[in-house]
């Protein structure tokens, strides 16, 4: 009834889903983003799209979560993809240091984070979706699987080498011992 | 052990990690994969970090939700416009007088006049009240209890706040209306002029609360009392306003706690019980402190049972309010706030549509890429960083 509201651009239907699935959307662009600003654009920019898909009546959307964490990790790979062609320093838009009373430990625990997020880019666009949608939205194996559209087996192998691979780039077997 | 089940012991292990069951623990049951276990759910908690510092900020999402309205507005207001034409250009076409004609001119006279404001008043369309019985900013938009989502303490937090403010604007707007009513106006109690001051708005204290406020100055609190359709809000009573979190505990520290990344003051005065440890889930009763990312915590409290450590100090008489807050005495124009979200499961729940879809080529640079959302196979035989395993037999979707 909600999404059938908002396929007629009712305010409110589209303010309920709006607010119902925002967080989930700005989990999913935060987790894989360190630059605020271009997670709430682009957090924005995922519902402006379905107010499009919407308007123009492009086809059903049968899973809404699916299609907008889907269009989520477009925009992120459509992101990340420019930023890697024009690779620019942007000092004013590092992440700013959250409040802590042990200075040394926020300034090793934010490049500890920006140092994953980096080697999480290296990842493959699938596994770098499972670790977001299995991470960042808490979802399990079978979850993440029909939101993917893959089989659960498929899913576990890909949390697998995703993994795997993270292990090496973060080089957790060298520091560990 | 096999490559296959390997994967599958690791993602066992990995529920029982969330679950909070010690490292040590998970890998004391597979003594021959230790080793390997260990990096890879170290490595999968390095993965969960960024998640963290996920607060979503207010601001944001207020942001956003208007971007979408605006836009929503503007294609209503477009197909308006084309529905008028259509209909003018039919009735030319069906009739073919000079009447139909000029009905047409008049259409588009009207639509043009309307879109430059230049029509009186009672003919334009009417606009939404700025805060008033706005459904965009009615407390049924926030994220509604049991919805079945995840929901971290963080987004916990952002959901009292996002209702708090949606009190203190309804509030706000009733004194400017200077509608009377019983109000609860949520904010940050601050000495004003002499008087007292809340999130903005003036409240008039009687003498027997002075004392109380006098404790409370600077606290962020709850003020229930009645609007006398002057613009003034009568103060009946003053407390602080407690939001009651369920979280992860991250991290514990002499003076900050981390529930879910966020940053929590302990002191003398905070309660501690249920012998809380690292990894597990607490609830936390915490009031917002102006101007901080921080919140001051009045009771942390574990799943052990176990006398408390410390007690809160005599004055601070706190109400319980979970996440969403709930006001015996609402506003008579405000929506009712969703009720208290239940404890996160570990699984989520689907949105309430129909059916099963992926994204669509809408994004033209999609093109260009190897998209891979068609493809009901693992993608990485296709790239060359990760084949340092034995391939499995992908689960190919039938």
């Amino acid at each position: 009834m909600l999404f059938e509201r908002a396929k007629k651009l009712d305010r409110q239907a589209l303010a309920e889903i709006h607010d119902l699935y925002y967080p989930p959307v700005y989990r999913y662009v935060h987790y894989r983003l360190d630059n605020e600003q271009v997670v709430e654009d682009i957090s924005a920019e995922v519902f402006l799209r379905l107010l499009d898909h919407l308007h123009k009546q492009k086809g059903e959307i049968q899973n809404l979560r699916a299609w907008l964490l889907g269009t989520a990790a477009h925009l992120v790979s459509d992101y990340l993809r420019q930023r890697y062609r024009k690779p620019v320093e942007d000092l004013e838009n590092c992440e700013a240091l959250p409040a802590s009373d042990d200075p040394h430990w926020t300034v090793e625990h934010n490049d500890d984070h920006r140092e994953v997020r980096e080697a999480m880019q290296q990842l493959t666009r699938d596994q770098q979706h499972v670790l977001a949608l299995r991470f960042s939205q808490g979802l399990s194996v079978e979850e993440t699987a029909q939101l993917m559209n893959k089989t659960a087996g498929a899913i576990k192998v890909l949390q697998f080498r995703a993994l795997a691979t993270l292990r090496k780039l973060l080089r957790i077997g060298e520091r560990a011992k | 052990m096999s490559q296959t089940d390997l994967v599958d012991v690791l993602e066992n292990c990995l529920q029982k990690l969330e679950a909070g069951v010690p490292l040590e623990v998970i890998l004391a049951n597979y003594p021959d994969q230790r080793e390997e276990l260990r990096e890879l759910l170290l490595t999968a908690l390095a993965a969960q970090s960024p998640r963290r510092h996920a607060r979503i900020p207010a601001s944001a999402q207020v942001d956003s939700r208007r971007r979408l309205l605006a836009r929503a507005e503007e294609l209503v207001e477009q197909n308006h416009r084309r529905g008028f034409i259509a209909q003018a250009l039919r009735l030319a076409r069906e009739h073919f007088q000079s009447a139909a004609i000029v009905l047409v001119m008049l259409v588009l006279l009207f639509i043009a006049l309307r879109s430059v404001g230049a029509l009186p008043a009672g003919l334009r369309a009417p606009q939404p009240a700025a805060n008033q019985g706005d459904p965009a900013l009615s407390s049924s938009a926030v994220l509604p209890a049991g919805a079945g989502l995840p929901t971290t303490a963080a987004d916990q937090l952002n959901q009292a706040i996002t209702a708090d403010q949606q009190l203190a604007g309804q509030v706000e707007s009733m004194i400017s209306a200077r509608q009377p009513g019983e109000v609860v106006l949520p904010g940050f109690l601050k000495a004003q002029n002499g008087g007292w001051a809340v999130g903005g708005a003036s409240v008039q204290l009687p003498p027997a609360l002075e004392e109380q406020a006098q404790a409370l100055s600077g606290a962020y609190v709850e003020v229930k009392g009645r609007l006398d359709g002057s613009g003034a809000l009568l103060a009946e009573d003053v407390s602080p306003r407690v939001i009651t979190l369920e979280g992860r505990l991250e991290r514990t520290g002499s003076s900050l706690w981390f529930v879910d990344g966020l940053a929590l003051r302990v002191s003398d005065q905070t309660e501690i019980a249920g012998a809380p440890q690292p990894g597990e889930r607490v609830q936390a009763r915490v009031s917002r402190l102006e101007g901080q990312d921080e919140l001051l915590a009045l009771s942390i409290t574990g799943s052990r049972p176990s006398a408390p450590v410390s007690t809160p100090s005599p004055e601070a008489a706190p109400q319980d309010n979970i996440a969403a807050p709930e006001s015996p005495e609402p506003n008579l124009t405000a929506p009712q706030p969703s009720p208290t979200p239940r404890s996160i499961p570990s699984t989520g729940t689907q949105p309430p549509t129909a059916g099963h879809d992926e994204p669509d080529d809408k994004d033209d640079d999609d093109a260009n890429h190897d998209d891979d959302d068609n493809h009901g196979d693992d993608d990485d035989a296709n790239h060359d960083d990760d084949n340092d395993h034995d391939d499995h037999g992908d689960d190919r979707k039938h």
